[in-house]
């Protein structure tokens, strides 16, 4: 006859709770090392920006080292919202060419390509940018120039995030739609993009708070300007919040640091509230 | 655009003639060939990956485009050959429907599921609300669903959605419809429902459908085939292939009556 099973026999080992209240530890610890740098630059951005408050900031432009952020602000969102048309379009017909039109080894090879893209360093955008088109094309420092630039640098993150979209439409609806007649245009035009939008949208905004947190690429393709932004895409030199944050902060006058300061902290509440956008949107979405 | 027709063979809707199918160094279908009655409901049995769905898959040639598949022999609809140059495959595919194993209904509206092929086979708008309404009659649907036509279709249940597809199918009035086991993801009433359905379509629509329940082929088929890895092992009316003393036919029958 066999013996009953005793409840010790069942209870965990002691290595194994030791074990588990460790690793438990371990990421509690991780969790608030990450909260605390977290806390870390929000208290330093904000302590750094509160001399520089007021709401004149965002309505008077900068003079020199001092003044208000307008042409910045508005510089920032206007190329933003260049770019993100460009690597929208561009994205979502590189993803879609490559998930539905493009064998395998083409497709592969794309999203191969975009992943390389992805690992350049920005300087090296920047560097390209500005032979290519202040130089070659002749557009000079400008909006376009910049936003071609930002567009090839956050290219990737589209094509990766729409490719990855395609894929989660499921092959059946595929299929249903091919035997039905549709051509692969329709398809996409009726299935694949609506089906995706939420995933596009994660991708183009990803997109979008990368190349908005860029310096390195602006400062050789939109330079710098005191003016608000014109309508003008070439020609006209471009003002952005990272230039302030990149150098106003090397100055001696506590001024243009608080600025610098107000710069970064505008930077971060812009793409932090369209991160929580699309978190948002996702959680509706389930 | 190549036009199909019919005409010249009054009595056959689809002829296989010696269709093999390879995907790779793989032969999934070896010379297979069958005539499907116009009209009249045909049902393929076989044991599982014995390339039912694959041969399914020819008919409306849903492996073009799939990389290393390569179809030999002809598929004749009237007197076109399916697989001859210059075939326009959507016009191929407004023939010869298809229904899937598990329902696929598009992520939108109930309307807009029927409405959206109708409109790329260009139907005039003034008449697609009609249609929509004439092709869920015919499934049986129009009285659950009249009311909330805009809802999205996958607010359905499994065996309405996929009497929505079938639906979806039809609306652009095909004259051969292909089933993939189309009842076997859904619960027995709706099974009946799905069985019903197929035998009201009798004489408007040629149905081919893969089955592994033995007992609805023998209820809505007139004609029954036997795939045996790849082969057709028999063919012919039901109740002859039901009877038949052939040794591979009799055995895959009678062990899966047993079983």
């Amino acid at each position: 006859m066999q013996a009953e099973p005793t409840l010790k026999s069942v209870r965990i080992s002691p290595g194994r709770r030791l074990g588990s209240v460790l690793w438990r530890l371990l990421a509690v610890l991780a969790t608030a090392a990450m909260l605390l740098v977290l806390a870390l630059i929000f208290w330093t951005v904000i302590k750094g920006s509160l001399p520089a408050w007021s709401w004149s900031v965002l309505t008077t432009p900068t003079a020199g080292l001092t003044g208000g952020l307008e042409n910045a602000i508005l510089g920032t969102l206007w190329l933003g919202f260049l770019t993100i048309v460009g690597v929208g379009v561009i994205g979502v017909a590189t993803a879609s060419f490559a998930v539905v039109y493009a064998p395998e080894w083409v497709r592969e090879m794309l999203i191969l390509m975009s992943d390389i893209l992805s690992g350049v360093p920005s300087i090296v955008f920047g560097y390209v940018g500005y032979m290519a088109f202040v130089v070659v094309c002749g557009w000079g420092f400008s909006a376009l120039a910049a936003v071609v630039t930002l567009t090839m640098l956050s290219l990737p993150y589209v094509v990766r995030n729409t490719v990855q979209a395609f894929d989660k439409v499921p092959v059946e609806i595929r299929d249903a739609a091919k035997a039905l007649g549709f051509s692969r245009a329709r398809t996409l035009w009726s299935l694949m993009w609506p089906y995706s939008l939420s995933g596009i949208a994660t991708g183009a905004i990803l997109a979008l708070s990368v190349a908005m947190g860029e310096t390195g690429p602006l400062l050789y393709t939109a330079e710098w300007s005191d003016n608000l932004p014109s309508l003008a895409l070439t020609h006209h030199s471009v003002a952005y919040l990272t230039y302030v944050v990149w150098t106003f902060i090397q100055q001696p006058y506590p001024q243009a640091n608080a600025l610098a300061y107000m710069a970064g902290l505008l930077l971060m509440v812009v793409v932090g509230a369209m991160a929580f956008a699309t978190r948002f949107r996702a959680m509706e979405r389930r | 655009m190549v036009e199909l027709k019919t005409e010249n063979r009054p009595m056959t809707a689809l002829r296989l003639d010696h269709v093999s199918l390879r995907v790779g160094k793989h032969t999934i279908l070896n010379d297979v060939s069958m005539d499907l009655p116009k009209g009249r409901v045909t049902a393929l049995v076989g044991p599982s990956g014995s390339g039912k769905s694959s041969l399914l898959r020819v008919l409306n040639r849903l492996w073009d485009g799939v990389p290393r598949v390569r179809v030999d022999g002809s598929v004749w609809y009237g007197d076109t050959d399916l697989y001859a140059k210059r075939v326009d495959v959507s016009v191929v595919r407004s023939h010869i429907g298809m229904v899937f194993q598990r329902p696929t209904p598009f992520p939108k509206s109930i309307f807009q599921n029927i409405a959206l092929p109708l409109g790329v086979y260009g139907a005039a708008r003034s008449e697609i609300a009609g249609r929509v309404e004439s092709a869920l009659k015919t499934v049986g649907l129009w009285d659950e669903v009249s009311g909330r036509l805009n809802q999205s279709a996958l607010t359905l249940s499994g065996g309405q959605q996929q009497r929505l597809c079938i639906a979806r199918a039809l609306a652009v009035e095909p004259t051969v419809l292909l089933m993939d086991e189309p009842a076997s993801a859904l619960d027995p009433k709706s099974r009946r429902r799905i069985d019903e359905l197929i035998l009201s379509l009798k004489d408007t629509v040629t149905v081919l459908i893969v089955t592994h329940h033995l007992d609805e082929a023998r209820q809505v088929s007139e004609r029954l085939g036997v795939l045996v890895n790849g082969r057709l092992v028999a063919f012919g009316e039901t109740d002859a292939v039901f009877a038949s003393q052939n040794d591979v036919v009799a055995r895959y029958l009678s062990r899966h009556d047993e079983g």
